[in-house]
C-alpha cells in the first residue's frame, strides 16, 4: 500500500483529477435527471445514491488495479 | 538527456490536460449553482422547451429586459400547417380552449396561448375582411374572465378582425397581455382570406377569441388543445 498521492513527477495524479471530474459530472447529471425523470424525488435520490456508490467503487477498484500493475511492472 | 526532456514534456502536457479537465468540471458546477433552480446552460439544449425556459424565469428575464435569444427564436417560430379541406372552421390560434360562452347572438371560443405555443394566428375559414379594429385600453395579465374582453372600457387591448364568410359574420379577437403589449396584423379591410392563412401574431403569451354566430355547433371542448389552421372548431353536416 503506497497511499493516496495528489502529485506524481511534477504533475497531478490522475485519481484525484478523475474523482473531481466524476463528482462535478454527477451533479450535472443528477440535475438533468431531476428535471426529466418522472419519479418521486426520494426515489430519484435513492437511485442516484446507489449509482454514485457503485461508480465510485468501480473507480477506486480501477485505480487500485492500475497502481498494482504499475508496481508489478517496476 | 533526450529521454528526460521527453518525459518532462509529457508531464507538462499531462498537467495541462489535467488542469483543463479540472477547470471544465468546476465550470459545470459553477454554471449549475448560478442557474439553480433553473436549468444550467449545460443541460438546457437537452430539455423540452417548457423545462428549458420555465415561465417564472422568462417572466423574470422579461422584467429585467434580458430575454434569452434562444427563447425569442423559439417563440417567433412559424411552422407550416396542413389546413384540412371541407366545409369546416379551423382554430385561429394554438393553445388550450379555456372557455366557451354564449350570449343572444354569439358563441365565444376563448383560446389561451401559453408561452410555448406558436403565436402566429390563422384565418379560421375563407372570407372577406370587413373591418380591422383596435379596441380596449389597458394591458391585463391574460387571466381575465366573464367576457371582460368584450368591454370597451378597461378592456385588454385587442385587434378585432371581422370577416364575412359562408357561415355569416365571424370575429377573431387577438388580445394582448402585460407581457405582450404588441399585436401584428397582416391583413386589412377588403382582403380576401383563405382558410388557414396567416393573419397576425401576438408577441408573447395571451388570448385569442373566436366569435361565431350562436347557431353554429362547436366541435371542441373546454380544456382541449388546438392548433391554428389545423384543429377543427366546427364541421358542417353534409
Amino acid at each position: 500500500m503506497t497511499g493516496f498521492r495528489f502529485t506524481v513527477a511534477g504533475r497531478l495524479a490522475w485519481p484525484p483529477v478523475v474523482l473531481v471530474a466524476f463528482h462535478c459530472l454527477f451533479v450535472v447529471l443528477f440535475d438533468y435527471a431531476w428535471r426529466t425523470v418522472n419519479a418521486p424525488f426520494e426515489w430519484l435520490l435513492l437511485g442516484a445514491a446507489v449509482a454514485w456508490l457503485v461508480t465510485l467503487g468501480l473507480l477506486l477498484v480501477l485505480f487500485r488495479r492500475i497502481a498494482q500493475k504499475r508496481t508489478a511492472g517496476l | 538527456m533526450s529521454d528526460e526532456l521527453k518525459r518532462n514534456a509529457t508531464d507538462w502536457a499531462t498537467l495541462i490536460w489535467q488542469i483543463v479537465i479540472l477547470a471544465g468540471s468546476v465550470t459545470l458546477v459553477v454554471l449549475f449553482a448560478r442557474s439553480f433552480p433553473y436549468p444550467s446552460p449545460t443541460i438546457q439544449p437537452l430539455l423540452d422547451p417548457q423545462k428549458r425556459w420555465p415561465v417564472e424565469k422568462i417572466k423574470r428575464d422579461w422584467e429585467e429586459g434580458n430575454v434569452p435569444a434562444g427563447f425569442l427564436d423559439y417563440f417567433l417560430r412559424d411552422p407550416e400547417r396542413t389546413v384540412p379541406a371541407g366545409n369546416n372552421i379551423v382554430a385561429p390560434a394554438d393553445g388550450i380552449v379555456r372557455a366557451i360562452s354564449s350570449d343572444a347572438d354569439w358563441t365565444y371560443l376563448d383560446i389561451a396561448l401559453t408561452l410555448w405555443d406558436v403565436h402566429v394566428q390563422r384565418s379560421p375559414l375563407a372570407g372577406r375582411v370587413l373591418s380591422v379594429e383596435t379596441k380596449g385600453d389597458t394591458f391585463m395579465n391574460g387571466e381575465f374572465k366573464n367576457m371582460v374582453y368584450l368591454r370597451d372600457k378597461m378592456a385588454p387591448v385587442q385587434k378585432v378582425l371581422t370577416m364575412e364568410t359562408e357561415f355569416g359574420v365571424i370575429k377573431t379577437r387577438l388580445i394582448t397581455s402585460i407581457m405582450a403589449q404588441r399585436i401584428r396584423l397582416w391583413v386589412q379591410e377588403g382582403d380576401e382570406l383563405k382558410k388557414g392563412q396567416r393573419i397576425g401574431q401576438i408577441l408573447l403569451g395571451s388570448t385569442v377569441i373566436l366569435q361565431l354566430p350562436r347557431d353554429l355547433p362547436v366541435a371542441v371542448k373546454v380544456g382541449q388543445r388546438v392548433a391554428a389552421g389545423e384543429s377543427l372548431i366546427m364541421e358542417a353536416n353534409e
